[in-house]
C-alpha cells in the first residue's frame, strides 16, 4: 500500500530511540518491545505489583521486601534520618546500626513514604480551563488554578494525598494519588564508611564497591504493616546479559527540551552553576576548618557540592560530545518538517521553536537575578520568607496566591515549615554568609537586593545576626508563627527585605520565560504526539517510572571494559591498594571499619558486590529496586557512571551505565558483618 | 686501551625540567635531584652494580636476578621465543612452562642478550674531523667514516660487541662496549592467560592485573653464568611514596621535535597512521571472519594491531593536549630566543626552525605515496623487492646504496630472507592482503596514478594479486637462497611472477623514496640536528638525551594518579585479579574471546594463595617502549618489581614528560615469589632469587 507523503516523512523522522532508552510511566510501558527483545512481557499484574511494592523517599526511592513492611532504600537516601536518630554517643552513620528486636527499631520523626495507588489523566480538563485567545501568562495562571482545584477536590473525595504531574513538558497533565506512611522506623544500616565506600571519589565511577543500603520499616497503628505487594529477594542467580528491570522516581531530565535550551545550558547555565559550586565549597571548606564541630555538620553539605559538581561536569560532558547536539538538531527538524507540512499543526506550533529561543534570551538576561534574589541556601531564611507571606497569600482567593499557596499546595508548604527536621545555625550561617557574598560578587554592591539584604554591612556580619538571634530554628516557635503568633525576630526582619524583591523577579521569570516554555514545550509535546503517538516516554518529572535494560559492560573513561559486577574481593584489593596506607589517601575514603577488618575471612569473598546495567535512570532513582523478569529484588540502585550523565540531556546507550549494590552482597553482610540473620530470614533468603 | 670511567657529573636541573623526568645515561645522573628530592645518594659502586645486572633483550630489558645466571624480564619480551619452542603437543604459551631441573630448561634458539660493560666518549675526536670539511654532507659522511674506523678499532682491541651510539641529535658521540651472551634457556614463563590477562582491553591500563615475567638462565661453555653483578630480590617491597630506580634501555622519544613536527604529526601524521592501521586491521578481520583457522592464522597480528592502534591513539591525544602544547611552544620560544642572542649559533641553527616548517610542508604533499607506493602488506613482493634490488644494489659504493643494503645490514637481511618459515604458508592470505592492499591504494591515490597503472595495468587487484601469488614460489626459502646466491644473471633469468611485479614497483618506490628523502627526510635531520647542536650548547648536559635504545636510569615514586574520574590506587592485590575475574560471572562466561579467563590451576589453587600480596603498581618514572622488562629497585638495589607497560597516559611520554599521570606499571616481586611457589611448584627458583647461593 501506497503511505500518504505525510505519514511515510513522519515514519522517516521518528526518533529511533536508542537500545532500552526510557524513563516510562506504568500506563505506558512498551511491553511490547520489551517482549521483543528478551522474550519477556510483563502484564498488568505484574506492573501492578511492582507499582505498589515501590515507595518515594523524600528525593529517592524504596520498596517493600517483606511482608511485615520492611522496606529497603540507599544509605544515602536514608541518611539524613539515620543521622537524625544518632546521638552524641551512639552514631549510626559512623559505626552503622541493627535493630535485633522490634523493639529496637527507632522510629524517624518526620519521615513520610508515599505509595503511588492511582494516577489520573486530567489533561482535557486542565486545559479545557485555558480561554480561547488567552495570553500564554493567563493560560499559565488558568492551568496552574485547574490543576490546584482538581488535586483539593480528589483529595477530599480520597482522602488520599494527591500531587499535579506535568508531563511531556505540558503534553499531558495528571493528578497522582498516594498512600502515605508517616510512622518510618530504622531497622538496619551498614556504617557509612562501606555504603559510601570511596566517597567523593569513587561517586559517579566504576568499577565501584558502594553497600548503598538501609532498612527500615513502615508501621500503621503501632503495628508493622503488611504492604499489598512486596518483592522477595531472588532466588536465582544475576548474571551478564540478564534483563533487569527497574522501577523509582527519576527527577529531572532535560531530552526534551528545545536545541536552543540545550545550547543555552551547554554554554551559560551549566558552566555558571560549576563556577557557584566552586564558590559555595570554598566557603564551606574554610567554615569547615573553624572547629572540628563545624567540619561534622558540614561535611554533608561538602559532599552534596561535590556531588552535584561531578553531576553537572558529568552533564556538560555529554552535551560537548559533538554527536549530541547534532542528535538533537536533526530530531528538531525532523520534527518541525512534519509540522511545516501540516497547516493546522503549522498554525499552533509553527513558531512555538521560535518562541522558546526567545524566552531563553530572557533566561540568559535574568540569569543572574533569578539565581541570587533568593533565600541563598539558608534553611532558616526560607522558612522566614514562608513565613511572612504565610497570611497574606491566604487572605486572597486561592487563584491569585502564588502557587505554593495555592488550596492544592499549602497544605504540603506548612507541613514543610512544621517539620521537625533540625536546623545547625552555624552551618545555616556559613551558608547565608557565603551565598550573600555571591550575590555582591555577581550582582554588584549597588543592586537594590544587596543594598536590602546586607544595608552596607559585610555578608558574615549579616548573617550572623540573623541566624544568631532568631528563634526560628525551633519548630514549635515555626508552627505559632504559622498560627498566627506574632514575633519580633531578625530574621523575619530579613524575609521581609527579601519579599518584595523575590516577588518581582518571579513575576519576570514567569511572564517571560515559564510561560512560554510551558505554553510552546505544550504544543511541541502536542506535535510530538500526533507525529509520533505514544511510542516517546515523558522527561523525568520524581514520579513513578519503569526502565529496562540488561546487566552489561560498557568502554570506560580508562580505555578498556567495565566488568559488570565486582565482588568483595575487589573491595579489600580497593583497601589495600593503598599499600597498607588507606588513611592517608584522600582523607581516608577507601578505610574499611574494623570489624569488617577482623570479620574478613567469615566472608564468601567470591560474592557479588556492585554490578552495573543499562537501565536508564536519573538522580531521584537512587533506592530503585532493581528486580528481575520474576520480580523478584536482586539489587538497589545507587548511582549511574559518570560517562553517562550526559543522559540528563541525551541518552547515550554505549554510556548509560546505573549502578547497584548486588541483593547478594546485602544477604552476605546482614548475615555475616551486621549480625542480622533474622533479617536475613525475613528476606526470604536462606 | 682505556674503558672510559663513568663520571659522575652533578648535573643541575633545568628550571623547566619536571621532578622525575628523564631517561639519564649512567655517565650524567641526576644525583644532585636524587639528593634533594629523595636524600638518595647512591655511590658509584651502587650504580656499577645496577648498570651491570641489567640486560638488554631484543626490544626490550631484562636483569640478572641470581648467582647463578638467572634472568628476569618481561613475558612479553620473550613472548615469541616462547612460541617457537612450543610444539604442537605443549604448547608453552598456553600452559606456561617451569623448568623444575636445570636439565628441563630449554635453550632459546637464535636470542642473544647483551650487558653494558663498557662507555667511551668520542665526541672530540669525532667533532674535530668535522671541522673545516667542504659541505656540511661531506662533513657528515667524514664523521661517519671516523665513528667506524673507532668502532672497529675498539672491537679489535676487546673482542666484544662495539656499537656507535649519538646522543643529544649528535651532540655526543659514543661507543657502546657489549658483552653478548648466545646461550640463553627458558626457566619460567606463566600461561599467556595470566601474563596477559585482560588482553588488549587492559592494555596500557590501569587498575591491572598482569604477571607479566619470565626466567630465563644464561649458560656460558656449558655452564650457568655466573654474572658480576645480579639483583637481590626484596625481602620487604616498596610502599606507596617510596622512591623506585627503574635501569633499562628505553626504544624511542621525540621530545625535541620541533612545535612545527608535533603539530604537522597531530593534524596529518598521526591520524594518517591511525586511519591506515583500522583499514590495515579490517583487513585482517575480514580474514579472519571467515572460519576458526583464519582466526587463528591472523589473531595474533590483529592483536598486534590493536596494541599499535591503542598506543598511536594516545599519542594522538597527547598532542592534542592543548596545556602540554603550550609548554613545548614556550620552550621552544626559549631557545629560539636564546639562539637568536648568540651570533655564532644564529649562524648554526637560527633558520633551523623555517627550514624544518618547510620540509613539512612538502611531506604534506608527499604523505600519501609515500604511505601507500610499497609492497601493500604483501610478504612476497617484499621478498621480490629485495631479490630485484640486491643485485643492484651491490654493485654500488656502500654510501651510494639504499641504506637498508649497507655492509652492516646485508648479513642479516639475507639470513632473515633465507631462513625457514616459523609458520606455514598461506596463499589465500597472502592474495587477501594483497588484493585489498592494492585496492586501498586505489581508492585513495586513484586508478590513473602511475603507481597503479604500473602495479595493475588494466586488471583488477585482485586478479594481479592472485597471478603473482599463485606463481611465486617465492615463499621457499631454498628459491629465495638460489636467486640470492645465483647474483644478477639468475635474478635477470626468473620469470617468478612476484619478482616481475617488484620490477614494476622497484623505480617508482625508488623515486617516491627519492624526493622524501631530498625534500623531507633530510633537511628535517639536517635541521633538527642544527637545533639540537645549539641546544647541546646552550644547556649542555643539565638535560637528558632522547631514547635511543641504550641504557638509562630513571627514577621516581610509587603513587597514585587521577584517572577515570576518581583517584587510581597505587597497589593492585591477587584479590583484585581475581575480582576482575570473577566480575564477568565466573567461569561459565565468554565475554570478548575470554579475555578475562584464569588458568585451572589458578582457580585450584586460589585457596592456598595470601590474596592480599601486591600483585602490580604503578611509579612516576619516565619509560618508554624498550623499557618492558626494566627492573624496578630500591634505595638498596634490591628487585622489587618488574616494569612492563605504562598507563595510557603515559603514551604522550614519547613527546613530552607529564608527571601528573604518567606511571609505569610494573609487576611486584612479591607476587612473584607467591605464585612461584603457590601455583608453579617452584620453590628451588624463589630460594635462588631470595637466597644468596
Amino acid at each position: 500500500m501506497r503511505l500518504p507523503v505525510l505519514a511515510l516523512s513522519l515514519v522517516c523522522a521518528l526518533p529511533a530511540l536508542r537500545a532500552d532508552e526510557g524513563m516510562w510511566t506504568f500506563d505506558n510501558v512498551p511491553t511490547k518491545k520489551i517482549q521483543a527483545k528478551y522474550g519477556f512481557e510483563p502484564d498488568a499484574a505484574w506492573l501492578k505489583h511492582l507499582q505498589l511494592a515501590t515507595l518515594r523517599f523524600p528525593g529517592g526511592t524504596g520498596a517493600f521486601v517483606s511482608p511485615e513492611g520492611l522496606v529497603i532504600t540507599n544509605h544515602h537516601v536514608g541518611r539524613s534520618a539515620i543521622a537524625q536518630v544518632s546521638t552524641a554517643t551512639l552514631d549510626y552513620i559512623k559505626d552503622g546500626f541493627t535493630a535485633a528486636t522490634r523493639g529496637q527499631e527507632i522510629k524517624v520523626p518526620g519521615l513520610d513514604l508515599m505509595m503511588l495507588v492511582a494516577a489520573e489523566n486530567v489533561t482535557a480538563q486542565v486545559n479545557g480551563a485555558v480561554k480561547a485567545g488567552a495570553s500564554e501568562k493567563e493560560a499559565l495562571k488558568a492551568r496552574q488554578n485547574q490543576l490546584s482545584t482538581l488535586k483539593t477536590t480528589q483529595e477530599k473525595a480520597t482522602g488520599l494525598t494527591c500531587e499535579s504531574v506535568v508531563l511531556y513538558q505540558g503534553g499531558e497533565y495528571w493528578i497522582y494519588r498516594y498512600k502515605k506512611f508517616s510512622d518510618v522506623r530504622l531497622v538496619a544500616a551498614p556504617e557509612l564508611q562501606v555504603a559510601s565506600f570511596g566517597g567523593d571519589a569513587d561517586n559517579y565511577t566504576y568499577p565501584r564497591w558502594n553497600l548503598d543500603f538501609a532498612l527500615f520499616r513502615v508501621y500503621e497503628n503501632g503495628q508493622p504493616y503488611a504492604p499489598e505487594a512486596f518483592l522477595p529477594f531472588a532466588s536465582k542467580e544475576l548474571k551478564m546479559g540478564d534483563l533487569t528491570l527497574i522501577s523509582g522516581h527519576p527527577g529531572t531530565t532535560s531530552r526534551k527540551e528545545t536545541l536552543a535550551q540545550m545550547t543555552y545550558a551547554k554554554e551559560l547555565y551549566i558552566p555558571f552553576r560549576l563556577r557557584s559550586m566552586e564558590r559555595q565549597k570554598a566557603a564551606l571548606l574554610k567554615f569547615a576548618a573553624t572547629s572540628e564541630e563545624a567540619r561534622r555538620i558540614s561535611s554533608d553539605a561538602i559532599y552534596g557540592i561535590d556531588n552535584g559538581h561531578k553531576r553537572f561536569s558529568g552533564q556538560l560532558a555529554g552535551l560537548m560530545k559533538p554527536q549530541s547536539l547534532e542528535q538533537v538538531r536533526e530530531q528538531e527538524a525532523a520534527l518541525k518538517t512534519a509540522v511545516a507540512k501540516d497547516p493546522q499543526l503549522k498554525a499552533r506550533t509553527g513558531e512555538s521553536w521560535d518562541r522558546i529561543a526567545q524566552a531563553v534570551e530572557r533566561q540568559k538576561a535574568l540569569l543572574k537575578e533569578s539565581f541570587c534574589i533568593d533565600a541563598r541556601g539558608s534553611a532558616l531564611l526560607g522558612h522566614a520568607l514562608t513565613l511572612v507571606r504565610l497570611g497574606e497569600e491566604e487572605a486572597k482567593p486561592s487563584d491569585q496566591r502564588l502557587t505554593e499557596f495555592a488550596d492544592g499546595n499549602l497544605k504540603a508548604t506548612k507541613a514543610r515549615l512544621a517539620s521537625p527536621r533540625p536546623i545547625q545555625k552555624a552551618l545555616d550561617a556559613a551558608r547565608l554568609a557565603a551565598g550573600l557574598q555571591e550575590a555582591l560578587e555577581l550582582l554588584g554592591k549597588e543592586h537594590p537586593f544587596v543594598q536590602a539584604m546586607l544595608d552596607g554591612k559585610s555578608p558574615e556580619v549579616v548573617a550572623k545576626a540573623a541566624v544568631e538571634g532568631t528563634q526560628l530554628h525551633d519548630p514549635a516557635v515555626r508552627k505559632q508563627l504559622m498560627e498566627g503568633g506574632k514575633l519580633a525576630d531578625p530574621m523575619l526582619v530579613l524575609a521581609r527585605k527579601l519579599d518584595p524583591l523575590q516577588r518581582a523577579i518571579r513575576k519576570q521569570w514567569e511572564d517571560q520565560v515559564q510561560s512560554v516554555l510551558s505554553e510552546h514545550g505544550g504544543r511541541i509535546a502536542d506535535a510530538r504526539f500526533q507525529a509520533f503517538g505514544k511510542s516517546q516516554y515523558p522527561d523525568a518529572t520524581f514520579t513513578l517510572r519503569l526502565s529496562y535494560g540488561p546487566v552489561a559492560t560498557y568502554d570506560t573513561g580508562s580505555a578498556t571494559k567495565a566488568q559488570p559486577f565486582t565482588t568483595f574481593m575487589g573491595l579489600y584489593d580497593r583497601h589495600l591498594g593503598w599499600g597498607g596506607n588507606a588513611a592517608a589517601a584522600e582523607e581516608g575514603a577507601w578505610t574499611l571499619p574494623q570489624r569488617w577488618l577482623d570479620r574478613k575471612d567469615r566472608l564468601e569473598l567470591a560474592t557479588p558486590f556492585n554490578f552495573i546495567y543499562a537501565c536508564d535512570t536519573v538522580g531521584g532513582n537512587s533506592g530503585s529496586p532493581v528486580v528481575n523478569k520474576a520480580g523478584e529484588f536482586v539489587g538497589i540502585n545507587f548511582d549511574s557512571v559518570f560517562e553517562g550523565q550526559g543522559g540528563y540531556y541525551v541518552y547515550d546507550d554505549a554510556t548509560k551505565r546505573a549502578v547497584a549494590a548486588d541483593a547478594r552482597a546485602i544477604l552476605e553482610t546482614l548475615r555475616k558483618i551486621m549480625d542480622a540473620p533474622h533479617l536475613v530470614k525475613e528476606l526470604g533468603a536462606k | 686501551m682505556r674503558l672510559s670511567l663513568l663520571a659522575l657529573s652533578l648535573a643541575c636541573l633545568l628550571p623547566a625540567l619536571r621532578a622525575e623526568e628523564g631517561m639519564w645515561t649512567f655517565d650524567n645522573l641526576p644525583l644532585k635531584a636524587l639528593k634533594t628530592q629523595h636524600t638518595f645518594e647512591p655511590d658509584k659502586a651502587w650504580l656499577d652494580h645496577l648498570r651491570l645486572a641489567s640486560v638488554r633483550f631484543p626490544g626490550g630489558s631484562g636483569a640478572f636476578v641470581s648467582a647463578s645466571g638467572l634472568v628476569l624480564t618481561n613475558h612479553h619480551v620473550v613472548r615469541s621465543y616462547v612460541q617457537r619452542l612450543s610444539t604442537r603437543d605443549h604448547d608453552l604459551l598456553k600452559d606456561g612452562f617451569v623448568a623444575v631441573t636445570r636439565e628441563q630448561e630449554k635453550k632459546v634458539p637464535g636470542l642473544e642478550l647483551v650487558l653494558l660493560v663498557g662507555m667511551e666518549n668520542i665526541s672530540e675526536q669525532v667533532a674535530k674531523v668535522g671541522q673545516g670539511v667542504g659541505t656540511e654532507a661531506e662533513a657528515l659522511r667524514a664523521r661517519e667514516r671516523e665513528v667506524q674506523k673507532a668502532r672497529e678499532a675498539l672491537r679489535a682491541k676487546t673482542g666484544l660487541t662495539v656499537e656507535p651510539v649519538s646522543l643529544y641529535q649528535g651532540g655526543e658521540s659514543w661507543l657502546y662496549v657489549y658483552r653478548k651472551f648466545t646461550d640463553v634457556r627458558l626457566v619460567m614463563a606463566p600461561e599467556l592467560a595470566v601474563a596477559r590477562f585482560g588482553g588488549d582491553h587492559d592494555n596500557f591500563t590501569y587498575p591491572r592485573h598482569h604477571l607479566d615475567f619470565s626466567l630465563l638462565r644464561v649458560y656460558e661453555g656449558g655452564q650457568p653464568y655466573r654474572p658480576e653483578a645480579f639483583l637481590h630480590f626484596s625481602s620487604s617491597g616498596l610502599s606507596a611514596g617510596d622512591l623506585a630506580m627503574v635501569s633499562g634501555h628505553p626504544g624511542t622519544t621525540n621530545r625535541l621535535w620541533t612545535l612545527a613536527q608535533m603539530e604537522y604529526a597531530r593534524d596529518l601524521g598521526t591520524p594518517m597512521q591511525i586511519a591506515s592501521m583500522e583499514r590495515r586491521r579490517a583487513q585482517l578481520e575480514a580474514f579472519a571472519q571467515k572460519d576458526f583457522d583464519a582466526r587463528a592464522l591472523v589473531g595474533g597480528q590483529i592483536y598486534g594491531i590493536d596494541n599499535g592502534l591503542k598506543a598511536t591513539r594516545g599519542y594522538l591525544a597527547a598532542l592534542k593536549d592543548v596545556e602540554a602544547l603550550k609548554k613545548v611552544a614556550q620552550a621552544e620560544f626559549d631557545l629560539k630566543a636564546k639562539v637568536a642572542r648568540d651570533p655564532k649559533l644564529k649562524a648554526v641553527a637560527g633558520s633551523s626552525w623555517l627550514q624544518v616548517q618547510k620540509a613539512l610542508v612538502q611531506s604534506r604533499k608527499l604523505a600519501m605515496e609515500q604511505m601507500l607506493v610499497n609492497a601493500r602488506g604483501s610478504e612476497l613482493l617484499g621478498t621480490a623487492l629485495h631479490l630485484v634490488r640486491v643485485p643492484a644494489e651491490v654493485t654500488k659504493p656502500e654510501a651510494a646504496r639504499l641504506s637498508e643494503y649497507s655492509d652492516a645490514a646485508l648479513v642479516p637481511l639475507k639470513t632473515r630472507l633465507t631462513q625457514p618459515r616459523p609458520t606455514p604458508f598461506h596463499a589465500d592470505l597472502e592474495i587477501h592482503l594483497l588484493t585489498e592492499g592494492l585496492k586501498e591504494a586505489q581508492a585513495l591515490l586513484g586508478k590513473e596514478h602511475r603507481f597503479l597503472k604500473a602495479m595493475l595495468g588494466n586488471r583488477s587487484p585482485e586478479t594481479v594479486a592472485r597471478e603473482a601469488v599463485v606463481g611465486s614460489k617465492l615463499q621457499d626459502p631454498n628459491e629465495v637462497k638460489r636467486l640470492l646466491e645465483g647474483g644478477a644473471p639468475a635474478l635477470a633469468a626468473s620469470t617468478d611472477s612476484m619478482v616481475v611485479l617488484a620490477r614494476q614497483l622497484d623505480p617508482i618506490q625508488r623515486q617516491v623514496r627519492e624526493q622524501q628523502e631530498r625534500l623531507v627526510e633530510g633537511p628535517l635531520r639536517e635541521h633538527a640536528a642544527r637545533i639540537a647542536r645549539a641546544r647541546f650548547a646552550i644547556y649542555g648536559k643539565d638535560t637528558y638525551p632522547d631514547a635511543t635504545f641504550t641504557l638509562r636510569l630513571s627514577y621516581g615514586t610509587v603513587k597514585d594518579y587521577p584517572a577515570n574520574g576518581t583517584l587510581v590506587q597505587p597497589f593492585t592485590t591477587l584479590l583484585g585479579l581475581f575480582d576482575r575475574y570473577e566480575g564477568w560471572g565466573g567461569s561459565g562466561f565468554n565475554v570478548e574471546r575470554d579475555t578475562w579467563r584464569l588458568p585451572a590451576r589458578w582457580l585450584e589453587r586460589k585457596g592456598s594463595l595470601d590474596l592480599r600480596t601486591p600483585y602490580n603498581f604503578i611509579t612516576t618514572n619516565d619509560i618508554i617502549g624498550g623499557n618492558s622488562g626494566s627492573p624496578v629497585v630500591d634505595r638498596k638495589g634490591d628487585l622489587v618489581g618488574l616494569a612492563f607497560d605504562g598507563n595510557l597516559e603515559s603514551l604522550g611520554g614519547r613527546y613530552y614528560y607529564e608527571g601528573r599521570t604518567n606511571r609505569t606499571v610494573c609487576v611486584d616481586a612479591r607476587a612473584i615469589r607467591e605464585v612461584l611457589t603457590k601455583i608453579y611448584d617452584a620453590a628451588p627458583l624463589v630460594q635462588e632469587l631470595t637466597g644468596t647461593n
